[in-house]
């Protein structure tokens, strides 16, 4: 089994049943893909994250020996290695999958649009949906929460217009029983919620963002279809501050550890804006520059030299709306001045941090996770997919930040770990 | 229930009227300031160095006396809070500090008092609805920006005063009184502090832009906490005035000359002779006296 459908949980998947074991892919949300399905671009070769995640989803969804059960939780689980018994809870998705052809017609009759939750609350999600359109499986869940029919009782058009009779209002969660020879926890990353820095004025300010918003706004599948337009007035931003390390190794207010992506993926966000928007002009506040992949010290160069990304070393103080305008005041630390701009748009690098129920899932596995909530591999250096129970390992960043690379090479070892285990018995 | 009261040296020579207001507003809500008896000045600045235990000493000495009175003390001045807030703080937590500082006093205290801010007696210990219903003459349509500063705020571990960077527990008083809270950027920025005295064109900049902010957001009278900040941004405004054509004085007041007003006190009897701008054509033009 393989907890997470994201690119790790993905890539586990597809290494172990190609080796011919089967494999049961469980996912908490609709359909897999992860974060990653929210990228536009990816560093540091700037190609689309869609492209590339596309055809491993599809893989995935095809395979033979890949049983996915998205839109699913793990609820418990016994025994060892070789043979665990795990108890699967499959949320209701008021949609039966098995009869949903996945045309689509319900989504576009139903009248409730409420701001998505995919799209970092920028564009408008329907109460039935999908991910995206190309979400593996391709069937919608009905959010009770947004849904017309649960909240007043009326309603029910997505019923009226499916075509094949899907629509079941009385669906219940249901559990499910797997035995699994061995587990693999991908559970992946959520972000500091950037509501968090008081002083950075997110909530307040409607332009001040975070990352995983610019990258839905960088989408062609996003809010404005790809256009950099800022959410508050829908114009194009000309100065656009990017402020790395939010939240980030800062260990007296937040987290002491360094998220690893966020250097890069500033770089990229300022290097796509500049693509976009010719005379705008990106400022990036940083700490220190850590660009230690591949190809990725060239990366910052190139935005830097030939794309006039100004990087200004210094931490900003306070972020406030003025007018149109939003003043940032910082300090460039490389001059000793204190330093104001004043921006159009402001993009927050929040930190990685630990999905919200990772502890409660160690817990059930009875594995352990650090300080933080990131699980803890057995050997910092030379086990790092092993946990403390023989047949659980760790892919991805359930076990630390990573970025896309690293996260796809220590799912293959995850993958390549469970298949040992299996040979030997 | 009446409150021990440290009103610190300021409270009595240059701002008076925020003594005096705050004792006639505790009796209309039911409640005494009771001053310590023999009180000392708090010593003005919290230690910046660990060993400095002698700036520790004045401080301690009037919490360790206040503990013999009662539990809980409070302050009006902000940076009195902060040197007793602080001091209190780590004589509670650091026991090789405790034993020093007591040895030096010749009395035993062990950080058990509680520290709240005037402020923090009215939201917490008597509630804002029980403000509310004693206001008389509310402030209705009255735009006051509520000036924090930094000492009630920060060091924000050390103060926990409220939330550290967007705090509301001020704009929250003012709204009890009827009066539209102006929220402006400048609202915990410093005010030159100290810098008044040796580079005063400093703590005029300061000033200009935290009052300028609040203008700038419509504020029509600005309200402040501390004495050291009302002297910058207040009395300062003649200064402000002359390197700045464009800058318009604004009335700037103390927290509870305003709630002497909303709670039906003399105008007579609220100090504004204090002030620099007389709040008083405000007030008419707002039909409060």
């Amino acid at each position: 089994m393989v907890i997470g459908g994201g690119i790790a949980g993905i890539s586990a998947s597809i290494d172990i049943g190609n080796a011919g074991y089967d494999v049961v892919l469980v996912e908490k949300l609709p359909s897999i893909g992860g974060r990653m399905l929210q990228l536009s671009e990816t560093f540091p070769t700037l190609d689309c994250a869609q492209c590339t995640l596309t055809p491993k989803t599809v893989e995935t969804g095809q395979h033979p020996h890949i049983q996915l059960l998205t839109y699913s939780e793990v609820n418990r689980v016994e025994g060892k290695a070789g043979d665990f018994t795990v108890k699967i809870r499959r949320k209701a998705a008021y949609v039966d999958w098995e009869k949903c052809t996945g045309c689509g017609f319900c989504q576009e009759k139903c009248p409730s649009k409420k701001p998505s939750e995919f799209d970092r609350g920028m564009g408008l999600g329907k109460a039935i949906y999908t991910l995206s359109p190309q979400a593996v499986p391709n069937k919608p869940v009905i959010n009770p929460s947004n849904c017309r029919y649960f909240l007043e009782k009326k309603c029910r058009v997505c019923e009226k217009v499916c075509p094949v009779g899907a629509i079941d209002f009385e669906q219940q969660d249901r559990i499910v029983e797997q035995r699994v020879g061995a587990i693999i926890v991908a559970v992946g990353f959520d972000l500091i919620p950037p509501e968090t820095f008081g002083e950075y004025g997110y909530g307040t300010v409607p332009d001040v963002i975070d990352g995983l918003a610019f990258e839905r706004l960088n989408s062609a599948s996003g809010p404005t279809t790809g256009e950099i337009r800022r959410p508050s007035d829908g114009k194009v931003p000309k100065e656009v501050v990017f402020i790395q390390c939010t939240g980030s190794r800062d260990p007296e207010r937040y987290m002491p550890y360094c998220s690893r992506v966020c250097c890069m993926y500033t770089a990229k966000h300022a290097r796509l804006y500049k693509h976009k928007v010719h005379d705008g002009q990106a400022y990036i506040f940083y700490m220190d520059i850590r660009s230690t992949g591949k190809g990725y010290e060239e990366f910052i160069q190139q935005g830097m030299e030939e794309e006039g990304i100004l990087y200004l070393r210094g931490r900003v103080s306070r972020i406030f709306r003025d007018g149109e305008k939003i003043v940032v005041w910082g300090a460039d630390t490389l001059t000793g001045k204190k330093v104001e701009v004043s921006a159009d748009m402001v993009i927050l690098a929040t930190a990685i941090i630990p999905q919200s129920g990772a502890k409660e899932l160690a817990q059930k596995l009875g594995i352990q996770t650090d300080e933080h909530g990131f699980f803890t591999e057995v050997e910092r250096k030379l086990k790092p997919m092993e946990t403390d129970v023989e047949g659980i390992y760790l892919a991805g960043c359930a076990q630390g930040p990573k970025d896309i690379a690293d996260a796809v090479a220590h799912a293959n070892g995850a993958a390549s770990k469970v298949q040992t285990l299996f040979a030997k018995h | 229930m009446d409150y021990l009261y440290f009103p610190g040296c300021t409270l009595y020579t240059k701002a008076k009227n925020l003594d005096q207001t705050a004792r006639d507003c505790s009796r209309l809500l039911g409640f005494e300031l009771k001053e310590l008896p023999n009180w000392t000045c708090c010593g003005a600045t919290f230690p910046l160095a660990t060993d400095n235990i002698m700036a520790l000493l004045p401080p301690s000495r009037i919490l360790a006396r206040a503990r013999q009175e009662g539990t809980i003390l409070t302050t009006l001045c902000a940076i009195c809070f902060n040197v007793i807030k602080r001091t209190n703080r780590l004589i509670q937590n650091d026991g090789e500090k405790r034993e020093k500082v007591n040895n030096f006093i010749e009395l035993n205290y062990e950080g058990d008092l509680k520290i709240l801010h005037y402020l923090e007696i009215l939201k917490q210990e008597i509630g804002y609805s029980q403000v509310k219903e004693r206001i008389r003459r509310p402030l209705t349509g009255l735009k006051a920006a509520a000036y924090y500063g930094c000492m009630l705020l920060r060091p924000f571990d050390e103060m926990g005063f409220d939330d550290k960077e967007r705090p509301t527990l001020f704009e929250e008083f003012l709204e009890s009184m009827g009066a539209v809270a102006v929220d402006f950027p400048y609202k915990i920025e410093c005010c030159g502090s100290f810098q008044s005295v040796g580079s005063p064109e400093v703590a005029t900049e300061c000033s200009y832009k935290i009052l300028g902010s609040a203008v700038k957001n419509r504020a029509e009278v600005v309200v402040t906490t501390c004495p050291l900040c009302t002297f910058n941004i207040d009395h300062k405004q003649a200064e402000i005035k002359q390197s700045h054509l464009d800058f318009n004085p604004i009335p700037v007041l103390y927290f509870t000359q305003l709630l002497g007003i909303a709670m039906g006190l003399d105008y007579q009897s609220l100090g504004f002779e204090q002030n620099y701008v007389d709040p008083l054509p405000l007030f008419k033009k707002k039909g409060l006296i």
